[in-house]
């Protein structure tokens, strides 16, 4: 197992694409960030929001088009027949891949979310508000939940559709879904639909973010089992479909 | 430690899909140290049979041995790792360059990163001025070559190789024949499919031919050109090559 963790690792720093997507959800976390403190005729209230807008944006889409990537690209480079003819045993290289498919975009959006927190306190006093990192602290592990259920599930699209256009068209159907039907106070705002209708609502009338939708209120701890219920389901039907399919 | 256990066995070994049957009751052993060839024409299941050995595809029936072990027995990884393939174009990371692909592999074998052994590997296949540049701007017959570096990391005792001639041109054609001939000289055996019958016949020992699935014949290169000079006795003055045995076992003519 430590050989594959390796190899995948190698592979992540060897190929173009993680960096690409590192270097974008970078921009857009701290370029969000940044461009909070400048904004004019603000309420010190909308701030965090515009301020996060990035970092969740693009580290769910980034999440995503990683996830999918880790297996993808076996499949469109032709090398998956490589990698099985090292190593036989399919669910390793699998599980590998999951593992850092999870964990890198967890590391990226809580170091991003550490390095953003400062730059929106900053934001929203020189606003006229008056806060301290701790009032906003509580949305980087929302958010790392949120990635740390989103990639594996997004994972397992790609493992199923074996594709990077079929995974990712695949995760963006059930990003947006999800949280539509199981939306949670915490988990909520750092989801990809809420971010959007901010987004939205922002761009229209420079407006706070105002939740919409019809949305189902569960207790944190069922809607956190159901969302790992469906991760696990995607994770094991995709694991499941490579280990009997014929590699030609 | 020298090898004893003949690196492929196979016996009975059958694929069979919902509608047809890509290779049917193939039976052969390849002895360790020797160029083997297989050769058929297309959709014979030469590549079924080598997706079958390196445990890509699942045989129907029958058993498959490499270096004595089983697809799916304890034993398998560790003969896989000691195997170097190429399966029809070769598998590379075509956005990495060539020396991190090589570095990929070593890697995925549990080898320790070696870049001396990269530059001398990339030498011996003529990459060595290639190695900082990406696949996807390589020449068909480069990514060739590279496949071949990639298939020789960690000094494998056994290559299985489909068409590793594909696309090259005469000068590095008649390079691999010299490699092979190393390798077997080294003990490594080489599992090569081709449809360059003239050059299986300068570099093999043994040879195979397969046609709709069929094993038709298997032995020696001599044995198997006296078999074609029989059975032609009159049509040929000259001794026979591979190719006309080819022809006389699959019943073909030129057209």
């Amino acid at each position: 197992m430590t050989t594959a963790l390796r190899t995948e690792w190698i592979k992540v720093r060897r190929l173009p694409l993680p960096r690409y997507l590192l270097l974008t959800v970078i921009i857009a976390a701290v370029g969000s960030a940044v461009a909070a403190l400048g904004a004019d005729g603000q309420s010190p209230d909308g701030i965090p929001e515009r301020a996060g807008l990035g970092l969740l944006v693009a580290g769910i889409f980034g999440t995503a088009a990683f996830a999918v990537w880790m297996f993808a690209v076996e499949v469109s480079q032709g090398t998956l027949s490589r990698a099985f003819c090292v190593e036989p045993r399919r669910s390793r290289v699998i599980l590998a891949k999951a593992v850092l498919a999870t964990v890198l975009p967890i590391v990226v959006v809580a170091v991003l979310g550490l390095v953003t927190l400062p730059i929106t306190v900053a934001a929203v006093n020189s606003h006229g508000g008056d806060s301290t990192m701790a009032d906003f602290a509580p949305n980087i592990p929302a958010a790392v939940v949120q990635i740390a259920l989103v990639a594996p599930a997004c994972f397992g699209l790609g493992l199923i559709t074996g594709s990077m256009t079929g995974g990712i068209v695949a995760s963006l159907l059930m990003i947006e879904i999800l949280p539509g039907i199981l939306a949670v106070s915490g988990l909520a705002d750092a989801s990809l639909i809420i971010a959007l209708s901010s987004l939205a609502t922002q761009i229209s009338d420079g407006q706070a973010p105002v939740l919409t939708g019809s949305q189902i209120a569960v207790s944190p701890l069922i809607a956190l089992l159901v969302l790992a219920a469906w991760s696990g389901a995607m994770l094991a039907l995709g694991l499941a479909r490579v280990r009997s399919t014929d590699i030609v | 430690m020298k090898t004893t256990t003949a690196p492929i066995q196979l016996q009975h070994v059958a694929k069979r899909y919902r509608h047809s049957v890509a290779v049917d009751d193939v039976s052969f052993t390849v002895p360790a140290g020797c160029v083997y060839g297989l050769v058929g024409p297309n959709g014979a299941g030469k590549t079924t049979l080598i997706r079958m050995l390196l445990g890509l595809v699942r045989p129907s029936a029958g058993t498959i041995r490499l270096f004595g072990s089983p697809p799916g027995s304890a034993g398998y990884p560790a003969a896989l790792r000691r195997t170097g393939s190429i399966i029809e174009e070769p598998a590379l990371y075509r956005n990495a360059t060539a020396r991190s692909n090589l570095r990929i592999h070593r890697t995925a074998l549990g080898l320790r990163d070696d870049p001396r052994g990269d530059d001398e590997l990339l030498t011996t296949v003529g990459l060595a001025e290639f190695g900082d540049q990406k696949p996807r701007r390589f020449s068909q017959g480069m990514r060739q070559r590279l496949g071949l570096a990639v298939a020789l990391v960690g000094e494998p005792r056994l290559l299985i190789l489909d068409e590793p001639t594909n696309a090259l041109d005469p000068v590095g054609i008649a390079g691999m024949r010299a490699l092979f001939g190393q390798l077997a000289s080294r003990g490594t055996t080489v599992l090569v499919c081709s449809h360059l019958l003239a050059e299986l016949e300068l570099m093999c020992d043994r040879v195979a031919v397969m046609s709709d699935g069929h094993l038709l014949a298997d032995g020696s290169l001599e044995s198997l050109l006296a078999d074609a000079a029989t059975l032609h006795r009159d049509s040929h003055s000259t001794q026979p090559s591979l190719e006309d045995a080819f022809l006389t076992l699959t019943n073909k003519e030129i057209r």
